[in-house]
């Protein structure tokens, strides 16, 4: 929501109340998404490469051996990412990059409207963000980093450049088994779903779909083979500002009972006391 | 890594003692019937210079600080920005107002309390004049600035209450930093009254510069008492609720402070040397009628303040251990 100075005048008088009765619209996600089906992923990398190279995204190096994830997790400089998940004895790949969320907190949380639904994407303009590290504390999974080097937070963008000249994100296209596919998100609904019924059949009894309502609706879809914990995903992912309303409350109910419990009754014990000292003679005390 | 490093703490902690500090004094002066009208001019004159330190602080922490405009203009078209799911889009707005207003009502007290004649220094005389016709909305004004004061201390509370990181996206954060805030605010008009810079200040307004009233001490530290009281209870309700009654991340979050990393500082710092033993002598001072030892007036302020510190700095980096 911008507003023009005249819009801000007005709505400085009325903007206690307009926070009080805003709602969390909930829009449900249509247009292009990706769908990230773990059955089908060989932990090639394939797709982090594409995206440090179309984004030009340095590469990191880390001091630990023998685990297979490299680096261990997103940051400024790496937006898509393979990691290892465990269950047990079963384990399988999992592709973590943003979720490009309906509700999306980042764009609930940033102060200045740099990080914005961008179309259908959500996108952090790099010309317009600060750097003030909000986004990085309200994404419910911990997707955008403040990069040392540009001062501002960078995340996937669901290579948007790309998406504009009718091509599809880098990771999608160097893909080779099809784990990663970009399409009309409600097409991808129906293959996905397809898929975690024919995966439950031949034996993945704990196959599910995760993105098609949480936040709104995720414009990444995934196909998982274990059980949630295992990805280190949220069951119900929440907004950031979910709750926002009633904490301003919180605050200010806080202070409307501090100032009845001492300074009010204070005051009222001492004009009480001074009015009994008066009709007793003016003793001290 | 954490995203959000000390000096954030050292603004969450200053902010509040600034807009707790005019809440708790303009109260007293309220209540008090103009016993204690000096306590809210206190308030601003320290308040706002802390509040603009706030400040400078938050923009030295952002990664792009030439940018820091960007919170209030949009520059294509040009006009103001104002989002209203971002609580820091409103705080900017409301650390803005809260500043403007304080120095607005600084010079307005200083006008008042001299004659016109008595304004040697040009400019300030020319000031005074510009100034002096708002002089009937003093008032007005000192409301307005009481309900900006509580929206800076809140404000403090939701920044970090908006997010995913579980320590902090209760409800019960804003409530704590508020009441801390407040007892904050009070133990720094507390040390002011109680050293001699109270009596400069009066000065500087126009009094005598004659000591603080024994009296108006002893009303102050009962109402400090009554504050930390509430935010000792606030504090119980908001480690219980997380560690009880929320979610399992809410409850290993708080662990963090209760038995991690953070615990010699959260209960050594915080509840003893900040709560605990500044309510007792509180508690003794306000059931007998002894007086306290200068060092003891001295001393318990500043262990609160010291404790409100700890406390943004426990929960800031207590919150971003998970993450």
């Amino acid at each position: 929501m911008h507003l023009s100075r005249r819009d801000f005048l007005h709505f400085s008088g009325v903007g206690l109340g307009g926070l009080l009765w805003r709602k969390e619209s909930s829009p449900q996600k249509t247009g292009m998404g990706m769908l990230y089906d773990t059955s089908k992923c060989v932990g090639c990398r394939a797709c982090q490469m594409a995206c440090k190279n179309w984004n030009k995204l340095p590469g990191e190096s880390n001091d630990r051996e023998g685990i297979y994830e490299s680096p261990l997790d997103l940051s400024a400089d790496t937006w898509t990412l393979i990691k290892l998940a465990e269950h047990g004895d079963a384990w399988s790949f999992s592709n973590y990059q943003c979720m490009h969320c309906a509700e999306a907190s980042c764009v609930s949380v940033c102060p200045t409207g740099a990080a914005a639904h961008n179309g259908e994407f959500v996108v952090i303009d790099q010309e317009w963000c600060i750097g003030c590290g909000y986004c990085v504390q309200a994404c419910p999974f911990n997707v955008p980093h403040r990069s040392e080097e540009t001062g501002t937070a960078r995340k996937c963008t669901f290579c948007n450049d790309r998406v504009a000249n009718g091509d599809q994100p880098a990771c999608a296209s160097a893909c080779p088994t099809g784990a990663l596919t970009w399409g009309q998100r409600d097409e991808l609904l129906v293959k996905a779903k397809e898929r975690v019924d024919a995966l439950r059949i031949s034996g993945f009894a704990d196959a599910h779909l995760y993105g098609e309502s949480e936040l709104g609706g995720l414009g990444r879809l995934s196909v998982l083979t274990l059980p949630l914990e295992a990805y280190g995903l949220p069951q119900s992912p929440r907004s950031a500002t979910a709750n926002v309303a009633v904490q301003w409350l919180s605050g200010l109910v806080t202070a409307a009972v501090v100032a009845v419990v001492p300074f009010w009754l204070l005051h009222r014990r001492e004009a009480v006391a001074q009015r009994h000292a008066g009709s007793s003679g003016g003793r001290e005390q | 890594m954490m995203t959000w490093e000390w000096p954030l703490a050292v603004y969450l902690w200053i902010a509040g003692i600034a807009g707790g500090a005019y809440f708790a004094g303009f109260l007293m002066s309220h209540f008090g019937k103009g016993r204690y009208q000096l306590l809210p001019r206190i308030a601003m004159f320290l308040g706002v210079p802390l509040i603009l330190l706030g400040s400078l602080l938050l923009v030295v922490d952002l990664g792009q600080q030439l940018r820091a405009w960007h919170l209030f203009f949009r520059a294509q078209p040009p006009r103001l920005i104002l989002l209203f799911s971002s609580p820091m889009s409103i705080g900017g707005w409301i650390l803005l107002a809260y500043a403007l207003l304080g120095i607005v009502m600084i010079a307005l007290w200083w006008v008042q309390s001299f004659d016109p004649a008595e304004l040697r220094l040009s400019v300030l005389s020319g000031l005074a004049l510009v100034i002096r016709p708002l002089a009937p909305a003093t008032t007005a004004l000192s409301w307005v600035a009481l309900v900006l004061a509580a929206l800076v201390i809140t404000y403090t509370g939701v920044l970090l209450s908006a997010t995913n990181q579980a320590l902090w996206a209760g409800l019960l954060l804003p409530a704590l930093f508020v009441a801390s805030a407040i007892s904050t605010g009070m133990a720094l008009l507390l040390l002011v009254t109680v050293t001699g810079f109270g009596r400069v200040l009066d000065l500087l307004f126009g009094g005598e510069g004659e000591p603080i009233p024994k009296q108006v001490v002893r009303s102050m530290s009962r109402a400090s008492l009554g504050v930390g009281i509430v935010e000792l209870v606030v504090l119980v309700g908001f480690v219980v609720w997380l560690a009880a009654f929320s979610t399992p991340a809410a409850a290993t979050a708080v662990g963090v402070l209760l038995t991690g990393p953070m615990s010699l500082l959260f209960w050594g710092g915080v509840v003893v040397l900040g709560l605990v033993i500044p309510l007792a002598f509180e508690l003794a001072h306000a059931t007998t009628n002894r007086e306290y030892a200068l060092g003891a007036a001295f001393m318990l302020p500043s262990l609160v303040l010291l404790g409100g510190f700890l406390l943004r700095l426990v929960v800031l980096l207590g919150g971003q251990v998970q993450g």
